[in-house]
This record gives structure tokens, sequence and C-alpha cells, in this order.
């Protein structure tokens, strides 16, 4: 017991030095104080609010994300919608403002930006001829054909809505429902719409036909329906339909057209799709269940749309989560324990606490590590029994902490008077802050801006390497002819670059540059002079020669520009000279 | 280490920091051809030019090239035609590969991020685009990490930093014209204009002092066709812009920003406002500005964003 006393009144010391440190510190206000880093406030402006990216096909969990403007890539998308399946190509098709704008790769290393409202498409690799699924739809003539393979197990195609709203919506559709007039029905719009409409189909080449918009076009799993700007009418348009992922955490609020796997949690798409096959394989598209039969036979007939009713939501409610007081009021009995409340959880609880797994948090694997229930160390027992210590007691105590808290204060200002001026406040603060950030700003300020700030700023030196290159490489190949030259007399100006006296190899003969060349060289016996060439021609040239009969002429005697002084001095300069 | 690298239609640059300071090295995208005689290998020698020779022909490049060919009378032969690479032309692919391997230094470690530009404004539909294939293998075979961006939002990057990377960038280039808005970083839309200032070759400059004897009108046919020029690509970009209903959602007063060769000018400025002014754009936007280190500012956007892709701890203090 005395003990216990006394370590606490040396607790209660320790705490009312500092405590009365505070006030003595508050006051100096004047000191410089470190620099604080520079906080960057980032908020979301009007134009890049909307940031929606849909992708489907041969991902976990296809739908429509909101993403950050950092986020907007690819890689990004793709590790959202939870990656790839297993059946998939990592092909992407880019769906962008309406009409396939290009198709890539996946590649670990090359990442590539995309735009908001853009559309990908994970094609799925292509199936056996003998295996039982489908492969392509009757080609009728109002048929587009569709060759994009859709796994049985995910039950239904996927099937893109651009321009209906804001962002491209995902739907995920029975295969006999898939075709544009019933989407066009259950969104509410009239069927004239029809015309405006357009469909990418999944091959690479966009089908769209006059006939397109007198007839229902059976959709294929990955086609894109596109509705021109401006002809939905969206306030007819179902209140139900698949909203974006705006957030990883919630994801559940994501609902597909029937109650499909969008985005969802796999409760709620586990849920989804037993109101979506009630009883029916999931193995045969032909068995499923139509549209308005599931629509019929949901309890509620909300939603249109086939989103699941008021009775399913309330099944998805989130279970609540009964949280215990970290301190328990139970009477000490022995050594205290510390235990970690997610492992002593009684079966009730780990049953109620379980979250509900969210799609893209993968983190949350265990009740440990759920945000509701996580991992935390709580004092199940008070810190000493009531019994311990009478009222008295306390009361003195307290007084004593008082007193001392009081105490401190006055020494402390004792201290920051003139009385000790070799320990007051400004003589000290220095000793901690100056030599870790004022000194070397005084020494040289740049050093304490980081590279990319002197780089944006333009605020670096630049300094111009020559650039090297290989000496006496040879190179592989035929040089390609340059282009024609030509002199444009009227105004006296010299078209394309170059010579226009140069002669190019496919007419042989020496350029002006050779022949000035060997002249200029010091060496005089090698030089081989035009008027001494004759018989000591080089045999490249000779031959060069032979191949062009008509050289024996002068160019103005077979066509060719008459005003050409030069070129007819040269000529004669290679038969041999004037004189 | 990062590097960034520009690769323009007409010359190729690339930057990087050694220790404060910004090391670049610039080359024209030309060679020029000489017959392969000892005169010239001599010459060649003699002046330290670096050569390579193909089919009885001396191959010089870049800078050389283009020292040279005034006093030799050389034809410049560009390697890249309308921005893209030569088909069927083994020469220029290998003269590229030669320049690529100049311009970019040994890197201390494998995998060092390269942010480069593309020639002729080709970033779209890049599946289809071999020259950005090839131009990525060259810079991977180097030991780089290639990564593409556009010149204009590299433009953004280095000069709209004061409008929080907010603005429309310019890129005037020898065969394309750029448009980017920009928006925080974050480039909303862009337009290529497949018309560059390749029309203006071999013609009088914009602004160039021209000889007394030319007639007065000359110098005002000079800068109409200019004028034309700009109000031709501005008015197009503009109307694709219009087209896409980008227009509509930007903030007002936007900032503009050009960059090219042809911006040095002091002629360029006042030309290029009125046309931007007589193309009527829907929304407000500031005076045009001229970007800073005309000759390196993409390039130098293209580091930027090379060192904000680095992890912080990288990023040297």
């Amino acid at each position: 017991m005395t003990s216990r006393v006394s370590r606490l009144t040396c607790f209660a010391l320790a705490l009312s030095l500092a405590l009365g440190s505070i006030p003595a510190f508050a006051q100096v206000g004047n000191a410089p104080l470190p620099r604080r880093p520079k906080v960057i406030a980032f908020s979301a402006a009007e134009n890049v609010k909307e940031l929606y990216v849909a992708i489907m096909g041969e991902v976990v969990n296809p739908g429509t994300y909101h993403v950050d403007p950092s986020a907007l890539n690819l890689h990004s998308i793709v590790k959202k919608a939870g990656g790839f399946t297993a059946d998939a190509t990592k092909t992407i098709r880019v769906i962008r403002q309406g009409q396939l704008n290009h198709q890539e790769s996946y590649s670990e290393t090359v990442n590539s930006f995309l735009l908001p409202g853009d559309l990908l498409i994970v094609d799925s690799r292509p199936i056996n001829a003998s295996s039982s699924q489908v492969q392509e739809f009757v080609q009728e003539p109002t048929t587009i054909h569709a060759s994009y393979q859709e796994r049985v197990a995910s039950a239904g195609v996927q099937i893109a809505l651009l321009n209906v709203q804001d962002y491209p919506i995902v739907l995920r559709l029975r295969p006999d429902e898939a075709n544009t007039v019933n989407i066009i029905e259950n969104l509410g719009q009239p069927l004239e719409l029809l015309a405006n409409t357009k469909v990418i189909s999944p091959d690479i080449t966009t089908r769209s036909s006059a006939d397109q918009g007198k007839f229902a076009i059976r959709l294929a799993g990955g086609s894109a329906v596109v509705f021109d700007r401006g002809t939905i009418n969206r306030s007819r348009l179902p209140a139900t339909l698949p909203k974006p992922i705006e957030s990883e955490i919630a994801l559940g609020a994501q609902s597909g057209l029937i109650g499909g796997s969008l985005g969802q949690s796999p409760e709620l798409m586990n849920l989804g799709q037993r109101a979506f096959n009630s009883s029916n394989e999931a193995s045969d598209f032909n068995s499923q269940v139509p549209l308005h039969a599931i629509q019929e036979s949901l309890p509620s007939s909300a939603a249109k749309m086939g989103v699941p009713t008021e009775d399913l939501k309330n099944d998805l409610q989130p279970p609540v989560v009964s949280t215990r007081p970290r301190i328990a009021n139970v009477p000490f009995t022995g050594t205290p324990r510390i235990t970690n409340s997610s492992t002593e959880t009684t079966q009730a609880d780990s049953v109620v606490s379980e979250p509900i797994p969210q799609p893209d948090d993968s983190t949350i694997d265990s009740p440990s590590s759920s945000p509701m229930t996580g991992p935390s160390l709580s004092i199940d027992e008070p810190i000493a029994s009531p019994s311990s210590f009478s009222g008295v007691q306390l009361l003195a105590l307290l007084l004593v902490v008082g007193a001392l808290i009081g105490a401190a204060v006055i020494l402390r200002r004792t201290m920051d008077s003139n009385a000790f001026p070799q320990f007051s406040a400004p003589a000290m603060i220095p000793l901690i802050s100056e030599p870790e950030i004022a000194a070397p700003m005084a020494k040289d300020q740049s050093s304490a801006r980081t590279l990319l700030e002197l780089l944006i700023k333009n605020e670096l030196p630049i300094a111009f390497e020559a650039v090297e290159f290989p000496s006496e490489l040879t190179l592989q190949g035929r040089i390609v002819a340059k282009p024609i030259l030509r002199v444009d007399e009227p105004q006296n100006v010299l078209k394309q670059n170059g010579p226009h006296f140069e002669t190019s190899e496919h007419q042989g003969g020496y350029s002006l540059q050779q022949m000035t060349a060997q002249l200029d060289t010091p060496d005089v016996g090698p030089v081989r002079r035009p008027h001494f060439m004759g018989a000591e021609k080089p045999k490249v040239a000779v031959a060069a020669k032979s191949s062009q009969e008509p050289r024996e002429l002068p160019p103005n005697q077979v066509g060719e520009r008459s005003n050409a002084p030069l070129a007819n001095a040269l000529f004669e300069l290679e038969q041999g000279g004037r004189s | 280490m990062t590097i960034g690298l520009d690769l323009g239609s007409y010359q190729f640059r690339s930057i990087r920091t050694v220790e404060h300071k910004l090391i670049a090295r610039c080359c024209p995208a030309v060679f020029a051809t000489l017959v392969d005689t000892p005169a010239h290998r001599r010459l060649l020698q003699q002046s330290s030019t670096q050569f390579a020779t193909c089919s009885d022909q001396l191959l010089i490049f870049g800078e050389a090239a283009r020292e040279w060919s005034p006093m030799l009378n050389l034809s410049l032969t560009p390697l890249l035609r309308g921005g893209r690479i030569p088909t069927s032309d083994p020469v220029s692919r290998q003269v590229l590969t030669l320049m690529i391997d100049a311009l970019l230094p040994s890197p201390a470690q494998a995998n060092t991020l390269c942010i480069m530009t593309l020639p002729g404004g080709g970033l779209d539909q890049r599946i289809q685009n071999r020259d950005a294939e090839f131009f990525q293998q060259l810079v991977a075979l180097r030991g780089y990490r290639p990564q593409f961006v556009t010149a204009t939002l590299a433009l953004a990057f280095a000069e709209l930093n004061g409008d929080s990377f907010t603005g429309v960038a310019v890129t005037l280039g020898h065969t394309t014209c750029e448009f980017g808005i920009v928006h925080c970083g974050r480039e909303i839309v862009r337009c290529v204009v497949m018309n560059g200032l390749s029309h203006f070759e071999g013609l009088p400059s914009l602004g160039e002092a021209l000889d007394s004897r030319e007639p007065l009108s000359t110098s005002a046919n000079i800068e109409r066709d200019y004028f034309r020029f700009f109000l031709e690509v501005v008015s197009e970009a503009r109307g694709q812009f219009e087209l896409d209903g980008t227009l509509k959602t930007l903030p007002r007063s936007m900032p503009v920003v050009c960059s090219g060769g042809i911006t040095s000018v002091p002629a360029f400025l006042p030309l290029f406002q009125r046309a931007w002014d007589e193309a009527e754009w829907p929304v407000s936007t500031r005076p045009i500005r001229v970007a800073n280190g005309i000759n390196l500012t993409v390039a130098r956007g293209c580091l930027i964003q090379a060192e904000l892709e680095q992890p912080s701890s990288r990023r040297v203090a």
C-alpha cells in the first residue's frame, strides 16, 4: 500500500512538473518556431468531380468506378475491379466517347492513361467449339454477329450503356433479354430512340448499319450500346439504375440490373444471383428465367430494373456491431489481464461482428482487421479497486497534485524572468531548432528545397553536353534517294533543302562536292581532274555513265531544263572540257 | 536518376539532373551524306566529326550535319517524314538508334524511368503506332523504363506551376500543332492538328530581316501567311474542343502557354495572340505567354513527370 502511494506520488509530481511547464512554453510566442512542412490540400475541382471509368468483361468486379484524377490509369482501374479472372486474355478494348478508341494488351510495366468516361472491356479467351458454352448467337439479318465468349459462370451477359448518365453504366442481363428494344423499354424511353443508338460489338469493328435503327439488336456480352447525346430523357430513367462505385468501402451500395454482381459484395452478389437464377442452373443460358418473370417473382415491384427489393435490402443491411466498453466495470480479482478484444470475443460477438466482405477490400479478411472491430488492447479491469483508497486519501492526493502544479508554474515563471537569463526560453529554443532547420537555410537556401520544387520553378542551371556518336560505324542498307530538288524560278527560292546540282547515285557521275574536294586536295599526285579524266575515270563512274546513253548529248538537247548553264558546264567538263 | 526525353519531329532532346544541375543533350533529327572520298574522310577526321559509312557514302548526323551542310552544300535528310519514321528506310532507323543511344547516357541502375514524348503528336492509338513501339524498344534497350507523356502535358508541368497546373498548353511543332487542356495536372483533352511549321521551310522566316532590295510588301506577306496558318490551326482546335463539349466545363480565365521554335521570334506573340482572339474561343483566356527556355521546356516537363513518378524516398532532397 505504501509503495503504491509512493509510486502515485512520484507520478503526480512528474505530471505536475510537466503541466506546470505548459504555460511557460505557451508564453514563448515571439521565439522563432521551427519551419513546418507545407501542407498542400487537395480538393476536387468542378470539372474533375465526375471521374468515372467503367470496366467489364473478364474482371472480378465489373462496374463503374469513381476514381481520383491521380488514379485515372489502366492499372488502377484493373486493381479496383479486383484484377482479371482466369479467363481473361488481358486484351483490353477502350471505348472512348462512344467509339472504339484503341485496343491494348495489359502489361505490368506499361501503364496507360485513361480519360473520364472511358469504358474498358476485357476480352476473354476463345473457347473450344466442343464446349457447351454459347459461342455466338443466331445470325439474323438484323443481328450483330457476336463472337464474344461469355463464360457460363458469369450468369448473364455484360452490357454497357453509354450516354445514358454522365458515366457509363454496366449491366448484366440474360442473353435473351439482352437486346436494344428491351433495354430501351426498361430505361423508360420511347422505342423511337432505336434510331439514335449505336452498338459496339465485341469484334473490333463498330457495327452500325441502317437497319439498327429499325429492329431490335441482340447483344452479345461485351457490347456497348451508345445513345446519341441528349436523346435520353433522364427524368424517365428508373432510379434503380446501377450507381457508380464511389469508394472501396461503399461497394455494397452498388446494385446491378438484376441483382448482379457489378461491384457488389459477395453476399449481395449471391443474394442477387439467387433471385436472378431462382431455381435454374446457372450453367445454361436458355434455362434462365426471363427478366419479367424475375421481377414478378420478387415480393416488391419497386424495381422494374430488377434491383434487390426492400426485403432483400433489409436482409442486406450491415449488422449492428456491439461495441464493448474499453474499461470494464469488473471488480479487480487478481492480476490485471490485458487482452485483445478481437481474440476474446464471444461466439455471439464473432458472429455478429463479422463484417460483410468487401470485394475490393482485401485487408478485411478477419474480424480483427475490420474497422469496427479492430484490434485494440483493452484493460478489462480497473487500475485499482474502488475500495483501495478512502475518500480522504484521494482528496489529499488531489490537493498535493494541485499544490505541486502551482509550485511548478511559479518556478517556471521565475525562471523565465531575468533572474536566470542564461536559462530563459528565447535562449533555449534556438539550441533546439536552429541547428536543424535554420542553419542549413542560412548556408544554402536551395538545398532546403527539393529538387522537384526547383525543377518545377525552373531554377536549376542548365548545362549542355555534346552528343557523341560512335565513329566510323558501317550502316547496313541503302540510302533512300532524296526528294527531287527544284528551283522555284519565279520566286528565286530553293524549294526543299540541299544543293540543286547534286546528282543522285542512280544517275551516276560526280557531285559538285566531290569535284571540289578533289580539286582542293593538297596531294596533287592522285588527283583526277575532271577534264583529264578520260581513260582514268573510275570504273564505277564509267559504268554509270555507260548505262545512260543520252548523256552523249547536252541536257538541253534531250528536253531537260534549258537554262542550267552550270549543269551544262559540268557536263562539258565531264566530256573533256571545252578546250 | 530519371530522365526526360523529348522526341520532336525536327530535334531530339534529353534532360536529366546531376547534382542540382540540369544536363541537356540536343540533337537535330537530320543526317547528311557525302561521297566517301579520302578528302572527305580526312576532312571529317581532322575536324573530329563522327561519321558512319553506308554504301560508298559518309553519313554525318545531328548537329555536325547541320554545321557542315552550308559549308559543303550538303542536303539535310530528315530522319522523320511528317513526324513518322519512314517505311522501307533501314538507314534512317539505324541513325535513329544511334541518336537515341547518344542522347541517353548509360543509366546508373536498371529500369531507370524515362518519360518521353513522341514525334508528330503520336500518342493516341499507341497500339497501332509502330513508331511508338520502335522508340519504346530503343529506350528499353538502353536500360531505361520508358513511359509516354504528351508534349502538351509536359509543357503544362513545366510552365503552369503558377496556375495550379491548369490551362491551355500549345506546342507549335515542325509537323503538328498540339493543343492540350490541362486541369490540375491532368490532361482533360488534347487536339493534334496535323499541320506544322514545315510548310514555311525554305521561305523567309517570321521576323527575319529582309534584304532592303525586297519590296516592302514581302514582310507583310510573310506575316500574313503566318497569321493565316495560326488562325487555321487555332480555329481547328477550337472547333474540335467545342464538338467535344470540353470548353463548357472549363473554368474561366484560363492561362495559355506556347512552346516551339517559332515562339522565340519576337514577332510571334502578337501575331499568335491576334489569331487566338480572332478564333473566338468561347472561354475567356488570359494573355498568351511564351514558355521559358523554349528549346527544353517539354523535356523539362518530361523530367518533372519522371520525378513525380518516383517514390518519395528516391527523390533527391
